[in-house]
């Protein structure tokens, strides 16, 4: 940890000079507050709400975290329009969509200290993004630091957050396009820490008996990492910093058989690609969708079909459609 | 209303308002509903000059995001007090909902805009009451020929779903992968 410590350091003070009213030791900084975040977000007991605003929409949503007895809980409930829930914890992510009467139970993925990467992932992610702590501000009557993440290519997006001056928590974060436009925001207008949160607290509000339940949780496939599945699939000329980081089969509710999961990332933006036996008799995505800043691309590749789904630019899911190959 | 203030709305929406007045009018304009209304009016006048007038006008959009949140469902009695806390640090809900305004914009001039609103708007710039609008829906997802099939939505959710926990993994940390399933009302 401590080399790449060093290695984060030594890259962060080049790009120092870039913000404006920056303190001298900004490389420090921004190293420091980024890692702060994300033991914050993951080790404290809070309670907030917070909007979220995507295609000129704002949703509020109120969030609950619990960290007790080495488990992470997590709770989030729409509060505009239908009350959708995700509920997370060590084991399993729960996701309720009252609207289409599903539950959606997938098994969770260990969340590792930011960043994630590793060690010689960190060069890739400094060659693509620059990290800036950017001044400070005030965000719902706290006085926060900005930290930003400016992409240095169109491939990906980047961030401006505003970090809690007191305890590093997330208070708002805007997502960017290469221009520096916001893609989308999220901003908390209420935050409580708190010493301790009922477990209660964090159980689904909402019961559904004529639910769909897709449950994923106990699939042996999930995250079997390990095992390197065959792949009739090549992969080549991705963009700059997009690695290979899961690669996996699985059932999935929506496929007939199983799943090829493959997963790229450059150290913060992360791709998925589904591919799946294309089956004549049923409608399946075609062509590019968004929500927001996701971008989805769904092509048929003669008995496959493809989909790319990731928080990324059109760009990145067409680029990283064209760099799979099937195996000749 | 001065007429400091209408030029700091002229400036902001030109993109010149320097940061820290930005701030200071998003909080006016939080407290004052008069000053929303003619944010409101601003905006419809450039667009319509821009002849770039969305089929549909989401008016007053700072002031109903406050009506939903203060009616927004209770969940296990304990998010009252957090849903009235939402209400008064009102300048951060209207620097969202500010930045709304122009996310409105910038998504409705990638649609093509109805001939018939556009020549009435910017022949009388008289802005009708706002029972003229409807409000802009936004579709879960959305695709270059309309929205999708719900059966095909519903399998881009189960990816997005699946997608998610590798994105909060591996990723940027904390909550934001999951937000976008929270956060996506559906049609």
């Amino acid at each position: 940890m401590h080399a790449v410590s060093m290695l984060l350091a030594a890259l962060l003070v080049g790009n120092a000079s870039a913000g404006a009213d920056a303190a001298p030791n900004v490389a420090e900084d921004a190293r420091d507050w980024l890692r702060q975040m994300s033991e914050a977000s993951q080790g404290l007991n809070y309670r907030g709400t917070f909007v979220y605003l995507h295609n000129g929409r704002l949703e509020a949503i109120q969030i609950l975290h619990r960290a007790a007895e080495g488990n992470e809980q997590e709770r989030m409930i729409a509060l505009t329009g239908e009350a959708r829930e995700v509920i997370r914890d060590n084991e399993r992510v729960t996701c309720i969509l009252p609207k289409s009467k599903s539950v959606m139970v997938d098994k969770s993925i260990p969340r590792k200290p930011f960043p994630a990467a590793l060690p010689h992932d960190l060069d890739a992610l400094t060659n693509t993004y620059e990290f800036l702590v950017a001044g400070e501000d005030r965000v719902s009557g706290l006085p926060a630091r900005i930290v930003v993440i400016k992409p240095r290519d169109a491939y990906r997006y980047g961030y401006r957050l505003w970090l809690d001056k007191a305890t590093s928590l997330l208070l708002r974060s805007d997502l960017t396009d290469a221009e520096g436009r916001p893609v989308e925001q999220m901003m908390f207008t209420d935050m409580q820490i708190l010493d301790a949160l009922p477990e209660d607290d964090l159980a689904p509000a909402l019961q559904g008996k004529d639910y769909t339940v897709v449950d994923h949780a106990d699939s042996k496939t999930a995250t079997a990492d390990t095992d390197k599945p065959r792949s009739d699939w090549v992969v080549s000329g991705l963009p700059t910093g997009f690695m290979l980081t899961h690669h996996n089969r699985h059932a999935m509710h929506a496929a007939a058989g199983e799943v090829e999961h493959l997963v790229f990332s450059d150290g913060l933006a992360t791709v998925s690609v589904y591919i799946e036996s294309h089956q004549p008799d049923k409608q399946a995505p075609s062509g590019l969708s968004s929500m927001g800043a996701v971008h989805a691309l769904a092509v048929r590749r003669g008995e496959y079909q493809m989909t790319v789904v990731g928080e990324v630019p059109r760009r990145t899911v067409e680029r990283i459609e064209q760099s799979m190959q099937h195996r000749p | 209303m001065s007429e400091q203030i209408k030029e700091q709305i002229s400036a902001f929406f030109d993109g010149e308002l320097p940061a820290a007045e930005q701030s200071l009018l998003l909080e006016r304009m939080a407290r004052d509903p008069a000053l929303r209304a003619h944010w409101d009016r601003y905006q419809l006048i450039g667009d319509s000059q821009r002849k770039s007038l969305p089929p549909h006008i989401d008016l007053g959009l700072a002031d109903r995001v406050m009506q939903e949140l203060d009616a927004a469902p209770v969940h296990h009695g304990s998010a009252t007090s957090a849903l009235q806390r939402v209400l008064k640090p009102v300048a951060g809900l209207a620097v969202a909902a500010s930045v709304a305004v122009f996310a409105v914009l910038a998504v409705q001039q990638a649609r093509a805009p109805e001939p018939g609103a556009v020549q009435i708007a910017a022949k009388s710039q008289v802005m009708p009451g706002p029972e003229a609008y409807t409000r802009v829906e936004g579709t879960r997802w959305n695709t270059e020929g309309g929205t999708q099939h719900p059966q095909v939505s519903n399998q881009l959710n189960e990816y997005l779903v699946n997608h998610s926990e590798y994105a909060a993994s591996g990723g940027m940390p904390g909550m934001l992968p999951y937000v976008r399933v929270v956060g996506y009302d559906q049609e």
